[in-house]
């Protein structure tokens, strides 16, 4: 079952949710696409592997602690 | 120096496992929920949407099981801590000439004498070593003339 969240190019910085997502590929098969003004992400979970929720969720803080940094907020 | 002002106590929207909630970024810069978004990354999941302009939609939620109260505690402190980093830049933008002339005086300030290592190091120049009856060479002594 697929896990589909949209980000913001606002608030995410493209570039982080690259990162983010590439770091997470291992783990099973992760799309990352622009519809419209917004970046998708679509995590297809393997049958026993992790839940694909659970690699989204990750996904997600991954990227907004790269765009954070890219921010110079820290 | 002003601060933004919380009028209305925090509105958020729960179910089994978050809280969501929306932050005006007129009143939090987009800064400021980074720099509490990045004190929460290991305590909750937490993504950020868009629902329209100027306004940010927080979503945290719980990394296992969890309870209405621990929710709303955690939306709680989410904003406790959005105030500590407006408070947190504010500051930093007020001090930033002061922080940069510090910085700059401490890399260009020539480094301190130990005079006493010093002296000591003129002393053993200045004195005349006694005659080495081996003729042994010692190397502030290269310079000088020696027999042998």
């Amino acid at each position: 079952m697929a896990d589909v969240r949209d980000y913001h190019p606002s608030i995410y910085d493209k570039d982080a949710l690259r990162r983010a997502v590439a770091s997470h590929s291992h783990l099973c098969a992760i799309d990352l696409r622009e519809e419209g003004e917004q970046l998708l992400v679509s995590v297809h979970a393997d049958d026993g592997g992790p839940d694909a929720a659970h690699i989204a969720d990750s996904i997600g803080n991954h990227a907004l602690l790269l765009t954070a940094r890219a921010a110079r907020t820290l | 120096m002003s601060l933004p002002a919380f009028d209305d106590e925090l509105t958020y929207l729960l179910d089994e496992r978050r809280v969501v909630f929306v932050v005006d970024e007129t009143l939090f810069p987009m800064d400021s929920i980074y720099g509490a978004a990045y004190r929460f990354v290991d305590r909750c999941w937490l993504h950020l949407r868009r629902p329209a302009d100027r306004r940010v939609e927080v979503r945290l939620k719980a990394k296992g099981p969890t309870t209405v109260t621990e929710l709303e505690a955690l939306a709680g402190e989410f904003a406790n801590e959005l105030l500590n980093q407006v408070v947190r830049q504010r500051v930093g933008e007020t001090n930033s000439k002061l922080r940069e002339y510090v910085i700059a005086r401490a890399f260009t300030t020539a480094p301190a004498r130990n005079s006493s290592i010093d002296a000591l190091l003129a002393e053993l120049d200045a004195e005349e070593l006694a005659e080495d009856e081996l003729q042994v060479a010692v190397p502030w002594a290269q310079d000088e003339p020696h027999d042998g």
